[in-house]
């Protein structure tokens, strides 16, 4: 039975992108041998398998012969090779929801944390797969919810972004917990790709959480999620604030608080920024006002090997 | 109290603003956000500052309407009238109407008196249920009527051609006769009390105002003409003549000058009596009075009458600027020496005293007759200016009748009780003048057998006249001064012991001086011949200045104010009332009362119920002038200051109802409530403005 695709799946977006590889800046630990520099030292290897030709490899390494015989371009993988282990981590906190009622008075509809995540990491499942590598999909709130380790199957890709697409937020400010206990689900080394808001009181512990992936020699790679309207708080006479995570509700007149709350933001993403990169971690401030696939995209260039 | 009460149903307003500031608060659209971490951070940093904002604002805000709407309803601060011209109840009301001189005074070019006579007239005006009446209070109050009346136009008319009177005012006589007048008729008798009281509250004439004389139920309302500023007055308050004011004598002028002001004045007085004329010049310091003197010699006999005026014109009571004045100028005096002792008996008591009296024969020195006390005659006391006694014998009732009679028509006497018989003199002497002079011994002789001897004084006033005459060195001189003869002298209970004036050391006055309304009697205890005064240097001068002490009273008559009544026996002899005359001064209306002359024990008493206009009244025999009398208003009245209005109506008037206006105060009065409420609104106004400029955003 074909799974119903799932509706934050693009293809015809993302074909432009499927030529490009998510490369880790450092070498990793994969299953298979894949594009991807392995940290296993290897020679000449063991022939293991056949692989595509994408734009840009090494000619030598096509094999001809299947050339000739078929008209495609394939290259021949050798075991000093090995494929991406690459997890995605989705913050489900309430906060991830903000932006989904419509504010804004352009025509088009605003997206919220959470959909522009699940945008993304579909997004990101799909590149992952296609360039042979195998990815997984972890849903962080303040337990680990959604686990699946890392696959290349059709299937398994499938099922993640079926997960994906099911993600219901939950309020909570915490998530050092469930990276803990990611961290012990996931032995070896790989990628985890974080796309979170990081609007969370535990937010010296999940550093904390991050640098045991780092320590295990995880690359961690931190997207960020700001919604423009969070950096500064809309015009306005009054507001009664809610807050996503069941803090409650405050009135008041942004003009009064404006200044000093965009102050209060910027501070917090640059505490952040330096927490990350303090951890070791790859950072990047995600604004959800720019379209997923220019993200994606800026993402995989400066990736791509 | 609320001019617009009516007003103060708008003070529901001041709940405008706080309605307004509910109604017109943003309703908050509600807006997710992802966290209110940082909106809780900011808040909770501006939320004080943003409350404080609104509470003062509002504060101002409301305080604002609150301050408008009482501004409209015009409270009215202090007190109401007691008397109203609205009332329409039972009542009787009593004006009593200051007249002393005081209110003479021009307070911003108009009298005192004319700001009384309208504030009185206004209470005077017709009103059904009110029956009133008048007093003029002056030194003696009179009502317009007996009873309180409604005819009040003929209160008006008689308030209309009253003047101020050179007089002070007898405040206890006017509350008693208003008291009086305001006196429940009987037990049903419950209409409104009402007194009314215009006057400038001169500190001098009503400091000791009793209220309590009032009914309890009775409003005082006090209608002051005082002026705001106390007002700087410069006063003649008497003119004397001192010393022995004779025909070759000269003798000093003192002028009491009283300066009101808050600064000293270097101050002339001109004295003009007779032909003769003399400036006197000095500085008065403020506040106070200061006496000018110089001397001043009139060269003829007889009476002189004249004025003492101020150079110095311009200030706020003119008519105490120029006060009368009379004196009479004495021939030279003649002494009068009643004793029995020869004249050719020397040494003598009365030998020594002649020659003490009469030193020498210089133009200046008296006249000594010396007679037997069997010739003495009324004429002859009448002629003398001192009688002198000296061991007289005894004298029968008849001459000690004649010699108390002198003494009442104001001649001296000088006795010197040196024998028995002088006892039994003074004791019939002393009951003769009755209360006119109370000794403060009693005489009495020695025992058989025994006299003093080589007496020498216990104690002696020193500083006192005669004795004082002797210099810092009396102390020494006295010292050995003996005495000898003389009587046995015992106190009088209730009597001046400072008559007593030497003791001797066996405890019995030495010497005695004591005065009564119309003469002085000197008592010398003593034997001069027995005695070494009279070989002592300070005999003279002694006897001199004990002279001098006797006769100058005689210069001195103690004349009541204008106002006061006046009652003094004549210093005439020989004359009756039916060849007497009395003549006022030019300034008297020409029906104005006079008084009375009468005769009363061979004397003539002028009698004078009420002193009229300052000025010099004579009694002229055949036109020549036998009595004179300087009449001045009361010296007091020159002292303007006034009781404030805390004093009248806490201190003096306690138990009363009582209102105090300034009745002198014409302009519209000053509602100082609106100024400061509108005021208060504008700053309230301005405060919320600066609220909101220092809380912006």
């Amino acid at each position: 039975m074909i799974a119903q695709r799932s509706r934050f799946l693009d293809l015809a977006a993302l074909a432009a992108l499927e030529r490009k590889r998510f490369s880790p800046k450092r070498r990793i630990e994969g299953s298979y041998s894949g594009r991807h520099v392995s940290r296993v030292q290897g020679g000449s290897g063991e022939f293991v398998d056949y692989r595509e030709y994408s734009g840009g490899e090494d000619l030598r390494r096509v094999d001809w012969k299947v050339f000739g015989r078929t008209g495609k371009a394939f290259v021949r993988l050798f075991q000093d090779e090995t494929n991406l282990l690459c997890t995605l981590a989705v913050d489900s906190s309430a906060s991830m929801k903000f932006g989904e009622a419509p504010r804004s008075s352009g025509a088009k509809r605003a997206k919220s944390k959470l959909e522009y995540a699940q945008w993304l990491s579909t997004a990101f499942s799909h590149i992952i797969s296609h360039g042979q590598d195998q990815v997984g999909l972890a849903v962080l709130g303040s337990e680990l919810r959604d686990w699946l380790p890392p696959g290349g199957t059709s299937s398994h890709v499938a099922r993640i972004q079926e997960l994906l697409e099911r993600i219901d937020t939950i309020p909570t400010m915490q998530m050092s917990r469930s990276l803990l206990q990611l961290f012990e689900r996931s032995p070896g080394r790989g990628v985890l790709l974080l796309l979170s808001d990081l609007l969370m009181e535990d937010l010296q512990e999940t550093f904390a959480a991050l640098r045991l992936f780092r320590h295990r020699g995880w690359e961690v790679v931190i997207l960020h999620l700001v919604h423009p309207d969070e950096e500064r708080l809309p015009p306005g006479v009054a507001f009664c604030f809610q807050g996503l995570e069941g803090e409650g509700e405050v009135i008041c007149s942004p003009a009064e608080i404006a200044v000093q709350y965009e102050t209060r933001f910027a501070a917090f993403l640059a505490m952040t920024r330096q927490f990350a990169l303090s951890a070791g971690c790859d950072y990047r401030l995600v604004n959800t006002a720019v379209p997923y696939l220019h993200t994606l995209g800026d993402f995989l260039i400066e990736r791509s090997g | 109290m609320l001019l617009n009460p009516w007003a103060l149903f708008f003070l529901t307003a001041a709940g405008i603003p706080l309605a307004v500031h509910f109604l017109t608060r943003p309703r908050p659209v509600v807006l997710p956000i992802s966290t209110l971490r940082f909106v809780r951070e900011v808040i909770q940093q501006r939320r004080a500052r943003h409350w404080l904002r609104d509470i003062l604002t509002l504060i101002a805000r409301t305080l604002a309407v609150i301050l408008v709407v009482l501004a409209i309803a015009r409270p009215k601060s202090g007190q109401e009238p007691l008397v109203s011209r609205d009332e329409t109840a039972d009542a009787v009301r009593v004006v009593l109407v200051d007249v002393s001189q005081s209110l003479s005074a021009v307070d911003g070019g108009t009298e005192l008196f004319e700001h009384a006579r309208a504030a009185a007239a206004e209470q005077l005006q017709y009103r059904p249920n009110l029956r009133a009446n008048l007093i003029l209070a002056g030194a003696s109050p009179r009502a317009v009527f007996d009873q309180p009346s409604q005819n009040f136009d003929a209160l008006r008319d008689e308030l209309a051609r009253t003047a101020h009177r050179p007089e002070s005012v007898d405040v206890l006589r006017a509350l008693s006769m208003a008291a009086e007048m305001l006196a429940p008729r009987d037990e049903a008798d419950q209409r409104k009390r009402e007194l009314v009281i215009v006057s400038d509250f001169q500190r001098a004439n009503w400091a000791q105002a009793d209220f309590s004389v009032l009914a309890r139920d009775t409003s005082i309302q006090l209608e002051s003409v005082a002026p705001k500023l106390p007002l700087a007055n410069l006063g003649i308050s008497a003119v004397r003549f001192v010393g022995q004011t004779t025909e070759q004598d000269g003798g000093r002028v003192e002028v009491d000058v009283g300066n009101w002001s808050p600064v000293t004045q270097t101050v002339t007085v001109e004295v003009q009596a007779g032909d003769s004329t003399r400036r006197l010049t000095g500085n008065c310091p403020a506040g106070r009075q200061t006496t000018l003197s110089d001397e001043f010699t009139l060269s003829e006999l007889g009476w002189h009458t004249g004025v003492a005026r101020l150079a110095f014109g311009g200030d706020a009571l003119a008519a105490d600027d120029e006060i009368a004045l009379a004196v009479e100028v004495h021939p030279r005096l003649t002494y009068l020496l009643i004793t029995r002792q020869p004249e050719t008996l020397r040494p003598s008591s009365s030998h020594f005293l002649e020659c003490a009296l009469a030193p020498d024969d210089s133009a200046g020195t008296p006249h000594v007759v010396r007679t037997s006390p069997d010739k003495v005659d009324t004429e002859m006391l009448a002629t003398a200016d001192l009688i002198v006694i000296d061991h007289p014998g005894s004298l029968n009732p008849e001459m000690v009748q004649l010699l108390a009679a002198a003494m009442r028509r104001g001649k001296p006497l000088l006795y010197l009780a040196a024998e028995a018989t002088d006892a039994t003199t003074m004791q019939r002497l002393s009951s003769d003048l009755g209360r006119g002079i109370r000794l403060p011994v009693t005489f009495q002789p020695f025992p058989k057998g025994q006299h003093r001897r080589d007496q020498s004084l216990m104690s002696f006033k020193y500083d006192s006249r005669p004795f004082n005459a002797l210099g810092e060195n009396a102390a020494e001189l006295v010292r050995d001064w003996r005495f000898g003869g003389g009587l046995i002298s015992h106190p009088v209970p209730e009597t001046l012991l400072d008559d007593v004036l030497a003791t001797y050391a066996d405890g019995s006055a030495c010497l005695i001086f004591s005065l009564s309304d119309t003469s002085a009697l000197a008592v010398l205890n003593a034997d001069l011949g027995i005695s070494n005064l009279p070989s002592r240097a300070a005999f003279v001068p002694l006897i001199d200045e004990l002279t001098q002490l006797l006769t100058e009273r005689r210069s001195i008559v103690t004349i009541p104010n204008c106002g006061q009544s006046l009652m003094v026996r004549l210093p005439v002899a020989g004359v009756t009332s039916q060849s007497l005359e009395i003549v006022g001064p030019p300034s008297a209306d020409g029906d104005a009362e006079l008084g009375e002359l009468h005769d009363e024990s061979g004397s003539v008493i002028w009698r004078w119920p009420a002193i009229g206009k300052p000025g010099v009244y004579r009694v002229c025999q055949n036109k020549a002038t036998v009595f004179a009398i300087a009449v001045s208003a009361p010296a007091e009245e020159s002292q303007l200051d006034t009781l404030s209005a805390d004093v009248l109506q806490n201190r003096l008037v306690t138990g009363n109802a009582v209102f105090y206006r300034d009745a002198a105060d014409t302009s519209q009065p000053h509602d100082p409530w609106w100024t400061w409420l509108t005021v208060g609104c504008l700053a309230c106004l301005f405060g919320e403005l600066a609220t909101l400029l220092v809380f912006r955003t």
